[in-house]
């Protein structure tokens, strides 16, 4: 089956609050490094790396957005054509766990997904290095995935290069996966109106004059 | 001079210094035009021409005392207001009322919660401000931008705090500081001696240290009138309701939020489909708006995509000829910039942009970023070659013995001369050349044609990127010689045995050895006379550095009689 539509580039969008590591989780996956350098990311920005899956070579389109951007200064080209989402936080700030909701609602209002219960979300909880210094369980996390319909969650440090590398792997697999599915995640038209009589019985019911 | 002695207006080939400022005749023309030139770049004085230019300071240099003192106290009123203290008398030290828990209205710890959390938000941002620059690691300097940010956060409610005003106020604060410190040096050094006292005190007001803060604060409000209509959300009617599709077969979600920011990042987008239709319809082709790329050129001014000296100069232009417009952001065609070589001639070319009929297109080809694109395969909208410049801008002389040029010469005529090769092969005979053209002939099989093409274009990529290390490295030296320059000074002063004046000639040698690193040659011959020789390299400081273009370096390099 997945040889008869080959779609070889992965959209992910990566949302989450200022400073919880956004920019660093991307870099850390595609250039290996991690850098405490980072400035603060303005508008969006995005990096690409290949991948082999079962034979096949994928390129993950990774786009990090600014924390404090809100979807409508972007506009939807942005979102549009999004394979998965990869929700962040820091699992030293308990704030930026509470902003999960919105980011997600948000992401769900602006890209309108057809399907959006079983839309590809991934939460990463980063900065699991400050172990010291955590402020959201690890049990915490995977109790809201729950609720959302079993995300799947990763606890990942970009510093520490701690499970970065298999959290975006999943994603592609993930996003893939349901690619070939032949799901369309964002229809090119608008849902068609029927123009059939039997469908719309309530209005032909009787005469207008 | 042409002008009237009466009114001189400062040439825009020699720096601007202090005393230029106070004495001549000065008007946005006038200005533009030093701007234009590059005077500012090696100016104490840059920061006050800003101000001029957004009207923080009036035209009329004996009222620049009243106006500085009144916005000073302005930000004294407005920090008094906006940041609370709970303890401070002026509150209610009743416990009862006021009190981490308590609930009622006037509770002056309602208030200091709240700005707890924009004090985070600006903090993040204040921290991560160009990394790269040690200024900008100073807890006074942070702590100072943190508070300027909230400030303005408090008394701008409709924009508040957004991500990248940090980045707006951060090159303006640096600038107010080099030149406060700037004064300071040229006062130690008796630059200022045609001054009367009146202008020493107008300058001595202007250029206070103690105001960096104030100063910072009236001159970031000036440049978010014109910049925070891109920071502004969209208009609230457009985005509470559910957006009603405007075309008939529109999806929902294609309907694109009304905003000011939006509007300009279009406006770009039907710019660049005027100046380059190929470009245009290439990234159309591939779904990338002007939304995807534009929206950091237009929040930051461009402060993401060159250095910060470079970054500078573009910004002398933009405040006063391009920042009512976003003619500029037209030419910046790419998310990830390549270096700019030329930092000049893309202002130049900017401008001709914004207004054809007034600024001749630049003569020099921009070839440094005519080639690359997002994947860094060729631009589909190459049809030529980059030609070299026919004749350099300036004639330049000889140069004495640079090692760094030495040193770069054999790497760059390769380079050179495989640049040409590909010219020759590719594009036929089309750009002139020179009669010292090496006489190599080039290897030409069509199946290492792309291999070449891709070669030539990580060269050329290469190329920007050392000329751009070397323009800064050219700054680097302007300002240790500066510094040394003062060094040898104080060490003179200190005492006036032979020993110190021996210490100080060697300061002084460091400073020229220093200076020749930089392209600019020495021409005057050096006095033997010590006093005279220091005149001279003052002179000499006080010109703009010169960009320097490899094409010329090579020919220079190449010209040297062989050793």
């Amino acid at each position: 089956m997945s040889g008869t539509r080959k779609k070889a580039l992965l959209k992910v969008i990566i949302l989450g609050d200022s400073g919880v590591g956004k920019t660093s989780l991307m870099n850390q996956y595609v250039n290996r490094r991690f850098s405490n350098q980072y400035k603060a990311t303005i508008g969006a920005d995005f990096l690409t790396r290949d991948v082999n899956i079962d034979d096949r070579t994928v390129t993950l389109q990774i786009w990090d957005t600014a924390g404090q951007e809100r979807f409508q200064s972007l506009g939807v080209a942005f979102y549009r054509g999004a394979d998965c989402c990869v929700l962040a936080f820091d699992v030293t700030n308990a704030a930026s766990f509470k902003s999960l909701d919105s980011w997600r609602d948000e992401f769900l209002i602006q890209a309108s997904p057809r399907d959006p219960d079983h839309f590809p979300f991934v939460l990463l909880g980063n900065k699991v290095d400050l172990e010291s210094q955590r402020a959201v369980s690890s049990k915490r996390a995977q109790s809201w995935c729950q609720t959302k319909g079993n995300i799947p969650y990763y606890e990942v440090s970009a510093k520490e290069a701690l499970n970065v590398e298999a959290a975006f792997l999943a994603i592609a697999r993930d996003a893939l996966a349901r690619e070939s599915q032949e799901t369309n995640d964002f229809p090119e038209f608008p849902d068609q109106i029927r123009l059939n009589p039997n469908q719309q019985n309530q209005q032909n019911s009787g005469c207008n004059c | 001079m042409s002008t009237s002695k009466v009114v001189p207006t400062p040439s825009t080939t020699l720096s601007f210094d202090a005393t230029s400022l106070i004495k001549y005749k000065l008007s946005d023309e006038v200005l533009a035009k030093v701007a234009a030139s590059g005077s500012l770049r090696s100016s104490s004085c840059r920061s006050a021409v800003w101000r001029l230019v957004l009207r923080c300071l009036p035209y009329e240099t004996k009222d620049w005392e009243v106006t500085l003192s009144r916005s000073r106290n302005l930000y004294r009123t407005l920090k008094e207001k906006h940041l609370v203290d709970p303890h401070d008398k002026k509150f209610s030290q009743d416990p009862e009322l006021n009190n981490p828990l308590a609930s009622t209205e006037q509770n002056p710890w309602n208030t200091f919660f709240e700005d707890n959390d924009l004090r985070d938000i600006i903090g993040k941002d204040v921290s991560r401000t160009f990394p790269e620059i040690e200024f900008f690691q100073n807890g006074n300097i942070r702590q100072m931008m943190s508070e300027i940010l909230l400030i303005y956060a408090k008394e701008h409610r409709y924009v508040k705090y957004r991500q990248g005003m940090h980045e707006i106020l951060a090159p303006l604060i640096f600038v107010i500081y080099l030149d406060n410190e700037g004064f300071l040096h040229a006062k130690e050094n008796d630059e200022l001696k045609t001054l009367t006292v009146e202008e020493e005190d107008i300058l001595n007001c202007l250029f206070c240290k103690e105001y960096l803060e104030q100063d910072s604060y009236t001159l970031f409000c000036a440049v978010m009138l014109e910049v925070s209509r891109w920071y502004e959300d969209p208009a609230p009617s457009e985005t509470s309701k559910q957006p009603m599709p405007k075309e008939p077969y529109m999806r929902v979600q294609d309907s694109v939020p009304s905003s000011r920011l939006m509007e300009d990042l279009v406006d770009i987008g039907n710019l660049l489909q005027d100046i380059d239709p190929t470009l245009a319809k290439h990234l159309s082709s591939l779904d990338i708006p002007p939304q995807l790329y534009g929206l950091r050129w237009l929040r930051l001014l461009f402060g993401r995509e060159m250095p910060l000296h470079d970054l500078l100069f573009l910004w002398d232009v933009l405040l006063i000829d391009l920042l009512t417009s976003d003619y500029g952001g037209c030419l910046q065609y790419l998310m990830r910039y390549p270096p700019i070589a030329d930092i000049d001639s893309f202002v130049k070319l900017a401008r001709h942009y914004r207004n054809p009929k007034k600024n001749a297109k630049p003569d020099v080809k921009l070839n440094n970023f005519s080639h690359i694109t997002v994947s860094g395969s060729s631009h589909p909208n190459r049809t030529q070659r980059p030609q070299r410049p026919v004749a350099p801008s300036k004639a330049r002389p000889e140069l004495e013995s640079p090692p760094t040029i030495l040193a770069l010469a054999p790497v760059l005529q390769k380079m050179k001369n495989t640049i040409r090769d590909r010219s020759n092969t590719v594009s036929g005979p089309s750009s002139p050349r020179r009669s010292h053209e090496p006489q190599r002939e080039p290897i030409r099989t069509p199946q290492n044609n792309d291999n070449w093409t891709r070669e030539v274009q990580m060269m050329e990529e290469q190329v920007s990127t050392l000329q751009t290390r070397l323009n800064e490295q050219d700054m680097m030296c302007c300002q240790i010689s500066k510094a040394l320059e003062v060094c040898a000074e104080d060490v003179r002063n200190a005492k006036s045995s032979e020993q110190c004046d021996a210490l100080a000639q060697t300061i002084l040698e460091l400073s020229k050895t220093l200076l020749s690193i930089k392209t600019v040659p020495v021409n005057q011959s050096p006095s033997k006379n010590g006093k005279n020789g220091n005149v001279d390299e003052k002179q000499k400081l006080r010109d703009p550095p010169q960009i320097r273009h490899i094409n010329e370096m090579i020919d220079m390099t190449s010209k040297r009689p062989q050793i």
